[in-house]
């Protein structure tokens, strides 16, 4: 490996990253330098029985909020919210929580219509396949950017609920 | 052998292939930042202050790397640059696959949802060495 391979690859890294922060500034998509971590609050069951839908303005942080499994089936008996599967399709006609919606997260972005018409009032109850995945993350965020306030997420997913065999269907 | 890979031809497919992958790779990821971010910090080895400027740094390095090395430029550090990264992916690939992660690979950014694994490692493995005989056998094009 020659000196001057080595010369021109550290040319090239420092260009790229030049290029990269300077796209990053002027691009509307981009990133802070630092990410921001995300430290979502758990929501009890009592904040999706109270009646009156979130109001206030969605912190970027905190624009979902936490359920564990118990949180989750309790809403799912007393059918306080929906639940949307944030897989793809095929992983959601294979098997998922009975009742689900699908909003497939990979290609959120090409339904914004249909899923903008979404009802804003309701709860909604995010997931993917487990604590691996960050699609109901994702997806919540997404969501959030359309103006929806009433998003939990449920991190165990898929694995937790199927583990604990509560209700599943397919297609 | 060695004549063979030296052969003009399989230099310029190789090195078509190798930076063509990295083009398509780089520009989804570059455009979109914030879901590359993501992806980066699935793998759980960076620290959060890292991650933001990994997503923002190694789509561009793909793309000037690939860019370069499809017009032959710099030919030598270009196919050193981009093998050194699958080599990197590939570790990272095999950490997540030993800490039983189920993540996705970011690989080309959101427009492919393969998740980490084996046939992954596969194709990277295959693309090294691709990387490796252009790096190894191309003309010396850098002694300019």
């Amino acid at each position: 490996m020659s000196r001057n391979t080595l010369n021109k690859v550290a040319l090239v890294f420092i260009a790229s990253f030049l290029l990269g922060l300077t796209y990053n500034f002027i691009s509307p998509k981009g990133i802070p330098l630092i990410a921001k971590e995300i430290n979502l609050k758990t929501a009890g069951i009592e904040q999706l029985i109270s009646k009156s839908p979130k109001t206030e303005t969605i912190d970027e942080v905190e624009f979902a909020s936490i359920v564990d499994l118990a949180t989750a089936y309790g809403i799912y008996e007393k059918e306080l919210a929906v639940f949307v599967d944030g897989r793809d399709n095929w992983d959601f006609a294979e098997g998922r929580i009975k009742g689900a919606l699908n909003i497939p997260e990979y290609n959120f972005d090409d339904h914004l219509k249909k899923y903008s018409a979404m009802d804003r009032s309701l709860n909604y109850v995010i997931y993917c396949g487990g604590e691996d995945c960050d699609i109901s993350t994702r997806l919540a965020k997404k969501l959030s950017e359309l103006g929806f306030k009433n998003l939990y997420i449920f991190p165990g997913g898929w694995d937790e609920w199927t583990a604990a065999n509560f209700p599943v269907e397919h297609d | 052998m060695i004549s063979l890979l030296k052969n003009n031809k399989i230099q310029l497919g190789s090195r078509i292939l190798l930076a063509a992958v990295f083009i398509f790779a780089g520009i989804e990821k570059a455009a979109n930042p914030g879901d590359f971010s993501v992806a980066v910090s699935n793998y759980r080895i960076l620290p959060l202050f890292l991650i933001n400027i990994t997503a923002i740094f190694i789509p561009w390095l793909e793309l000037s790397s690939g860019i370069l090395l499809l017009f032959g430029k710099w030919i030598k550090a270009n196919s050193l640059i981009l093998t050194a990264l699958l080599i990197v992916f590939n570790v990272l690939i095999i950490v997540a696959i030993l800490r039983g992660l189920d993540i996705e690979c970011g690989c080309f950014g959101t427009l492919d949802a393969q998740m980490v694994g084996l046939q992954k490692l596969a194709e990277n493995f295959f693309l090294i060495f691709v990387g490796l005989i252009v790096y190894k056998f191309s003309p010396d094009s850098d002694v300019e």
